[in-house]
């Protein structure tokens, strides 16, 4: 222990310190400073890699979500999105109790490989049954199947304390590889590829024939269902208690293993079925790889949305953004589409990871240091574009103010008293 | 099975345990410090494009030298430099911006797997495999024709190492007082920053030496087990994952994870010796996976302090938290 006292000489500059008075205003002004962080440095790691590309990045960016000459690549963008926020949401209701589930990944690959299952057999036998059934024997296998997986790790976490971190995450290289000895039973031949399946297709059900439109269908309605759960039942409140504290839970008489056990079945149900989305009304194949990481981007957009619907929404459309619009980007300027897209993604949660810090924390300069001028100059910079947003949030509120004409300050007060608890 | 391709096979197993051993110990050592570190497959995933760059910088700069001296240290350098990158970045969001381990880990292995092979993708093949060929070529021990030695004597240079680095770390954590301060940071850093234990500074140290370590497994297995020939990120990702599920399988034992690793090994190895259909292959894929479970379960069953994991991991720490 001596030679740690007698290293302390050396002081800290700094100071890090919790923030306990954060209005909404400021909060979204860091979001937005990070994002557009995000955005700038995206364009400036792309002309590292190919030079002299920053603008042509971000209008190749902008094609690839909306292309006027094919509505497709807005539908596809759209989707993209729609899928992450279904999972984020599904995963939403367990993060809020503190069980974290990295499982999603596995639970929409289950759901994925019991859909190709069904699809793929109704194919092989060839009668031409109603389509509607086959939908939803998929639909409820899939949800079946997801509630399996996620079931599993919940009844080892509320009756044995299992670690549920570890054992989703080992849950989904389970379901992956079980996909890939399907595969290898389905198909004779040896060859991994998976043929296209025609039966049991979301678009020809009903004759709609616009590309993943029974999809965005999904994830609308459920989301509105989630959103209605979270926020008025007597479940949502529980998760938030059991979240808060297990002991206060138990203690006004929630039956904490239940609600465990209830809401992976919820979040399970609703992996499951974004599997059956992919498989169904959108891929109509199986690979092993076919999840592609979004389950765990999923988790990433949940905690970093903290459970929030807007946030949530914001998050997976910018998650979409530049995973449908860097990929584009990138192929066009001869850069390899999947690794930059990844790069882009990865630093862009990055910095909203970092963005979380200066939402919960401030740092203090001491006042003998000699950091304290440049440190100064920086807090004066930054608060001068945050003042500049939020000086264009407020004109946002003033259009709203002349839209509603409502006395605002009840809702505010409202809210305020939420937060305090 | 006959018995040479028995004795191929034994070898073959423990050169795919020392990915496994190099992996494991790595985040052993980080996550004694009370940091899940996710991002354990990025960070073998770049300990790779640094295997990969360091020997082809000696390659091209000393004209196809094969100094074995250099034609290890260098890979070993850059790959234990560019995952300890890795791991810096890790526990700069965890310790100094206090994020969340899981996001920090998860994002890790996004952005450090599309930015390996993003420059992996860059170097020429050739080349790749010229430095792999060059690794096979100068680290080996070889002695003769029996089981014995073909088995034990002639693994590369990194099995040994792999060996030495796991009972090392093993002795450190359980033995010296170092290990024990490291210990108190990952059960109790509250406790332990009163104990005047700076747990800062142990949080950044053990995962900085802890992703370099996983680097070199990253490296073994793109220039020893591989051989330099790339295939894609299925590789690296798969094994960086399955060093996840060791940490558990072994119990945070370093000395309990050199045996793991064979298991693990022999897991991953066996499908190509046995005259299998592709789908009985894959069942063998998903044995390390259900076996950690088991574990998982088991040890959960039976709660029993020494079988657990370390009881702040995965908690960031802020001295003004209650």
């Amino acid at each position: 222990m001596t030679r740690t006292e007698t290293r302390k000489h050396f002081k800290m500059p700094i100071h890090v310190v919790k923030k306990l008075d954060l209005s909404k205003k400021s909060y979204w002004t860091i979001k937005v400073v990070g994002i557009l962080i995000a955005f700038l440095l995206s364009g400036l790691l792309c002309t590292i890699f190919a030079p002299g590309t920053f603008v042509t990045y971000y209008e190749k960016m902008a094609y690839g979500i909306i292309n006027p000459k094919n509505y497709e690549t807005f539908m596809l963008f759209l989707e993209t999105a729609g899928l992450l926020l279904l999972i984020a949401f599904a995963l939403a209701p367990a993060f809020k109790m503190k069980f974290w589930n990295i499982g999603a990944e596995g639970q929409i690959s289950i759901g994925c490989l019991v859909t190709a299952g069904i699809m793929f057999h109704m194919t092989k036998t060839g009668d031409n049954s109603n389509q509607l059934l086959v939908v939803s024997l998929c639909l409820l296998f899939s949800v079946l199947a997801g509630i399996i997986w996620a079931l599993i790790p919940a009844l080892f976490k509320a009756f044995f304390n299992t670690n549920e971190t570890l054992f989703t995450l080992m849950m989904n290289y389970v379901a992956i590889t079980l996909i890939s000895i399907f595969i290898s039973i389905w198909i004779k031949s040896g060859s991994q590829a998976f043929p296209s399946i025609h039966e049991g297709q979301l678009e020809d059900l009903f004759g709609m024939k616009i590309k993943y439109l029974w999809n965005l269908i999904f994830v609308v309605v459920i989301v509105a269902l989630m959103i209605v759960y979270l926020k008025k039942t007597k479940h949502g409140y529980e998760l938030s208690v059991v979240g808060a504290s297990l002991n206060t839970a138990r203690y006004v008489g929630i039956n904490t293993k239940k609600v465990i056990i209830r809401t992976m079945i919820l979040s399970g149900a609703i992996c499951g079925l974004v599997g059956f989305l992919l498989v169904s009304g959108h891929e109509h194949s199986l690979n092993p790889g076919i999840a592609n990481g979004r389950g765990f981007t999923g988790v990433l957009v949940a905690w970093l949305g903290q459970f929030e619907p807007a946030s949530m929404v914001l998050y997976a459309v910018l998650v979409a953004m530049f995973q449908c619009g860097s990929g584009k980007a990138a192929s066009y300027v001869g850069i390899s589409r999947a690794e930059f897209s990844a790069i882009v993604t990865g630093m862009f949660f990055l910095i909203i990871i970092a963005t979380e810090f200066f939402i919960n924390y401030k740092v203090l300069v001491k006042e003998d240091s000699k950091l304290k001028p440049v440190v100064d100059k920086i807090n004066n910079f930054f608060s001068k574009v945050g003042g500049a947003i939020s000086r264009f949030f407020d004109k946002i509120n003033f259009f709203k103010k002349l839209k509603k004409k409502k006395p605002k300050d009840v809702q505010q007060t409202s809210k305020e008293s939420e937060e305090d608890k | 099975m006959t018995w040479t391709l028995f004795v191929a096979f034994l070898a073959k197993t423990i050169k795919a345990a020392s990915i496994y051993i190099f992996g494991s110990t790595g985040e052993i050592v980080t996550e004694k410090s009370g940091h899940l570190n996710m991002g354990i497959p990025g960070i073998m995933f770049m300990g790779a494009l640094g295997g990969i760059l360091g020997e082809n910088i000696w390659l091209t700069a000393s004209g196809n030298n094969l100094n074995p001296f250099m034609i290890l240290f260098m890979p070993i350098i850059f790959a234990m430099l560019f995952a300890a990158l890795g791991g810096l970045l890790f526990s700069f969001f965890t310790v100094t911006l206090r994020c969340n381990h899981n996001v920090t880990g998860l994002t890790l292995t996004t952005f450090g797997v599309g930015l390996s092979s993003y420059f992996i993708g860059l170097i020429k093949n050739d080349s790749i495999s010229k430095a792999g060929l060059a690794m096979q070529s100068m680290v080996k021990f070889d002695w003769g024709d029996n089981w014995f030695g073909s088995i034990f004597l002639s693994q590369s240079f990194l099995t040994y190492f792999a060996i030495v680095v796991a009972i090392a770390a093993s002795l450190i954590i359980s033995r010296t007082k170092l290990g024990l301060n490291l210990r108190a940071c990952g059960e109790n850093p509250a406790a332990a920053d009163a104990a005047g234990i700076n747990v800062d500074r142990y949080r950044y140290l053990a995962t900085i030496i802890g992703a370099a370590i996983a680097g070199l497994g990253g490296m073994a297995l793109e220039l020893d087990l591989l051989k330099g020939f790339y295939n894609a990120k299925d590789a690296v990702d798969s094994f960086g994952w399955l060093c996840l599920s060791l940490v558990i399988f072994s119990m945070w034992k370093p000395s309990i994870c050199i045996g793991a690793s064979f298991i693990f090994g022999a897991a991953q190895q066996l499908k190509y010796y046995l005259e299998l259909s592709s789908a009985q292959q894959q069942i063998f894929s998903l044995l390390p996976y259900v076996l950690t479970i088991l574990v998982l379960i088991i040890t959960s069953v039976f709660n029993h302090k020494n079988t657990q994991a370390p009881a702040g991991l995965g908690v960031t720490y802020f001295r003004e938290d209650r």
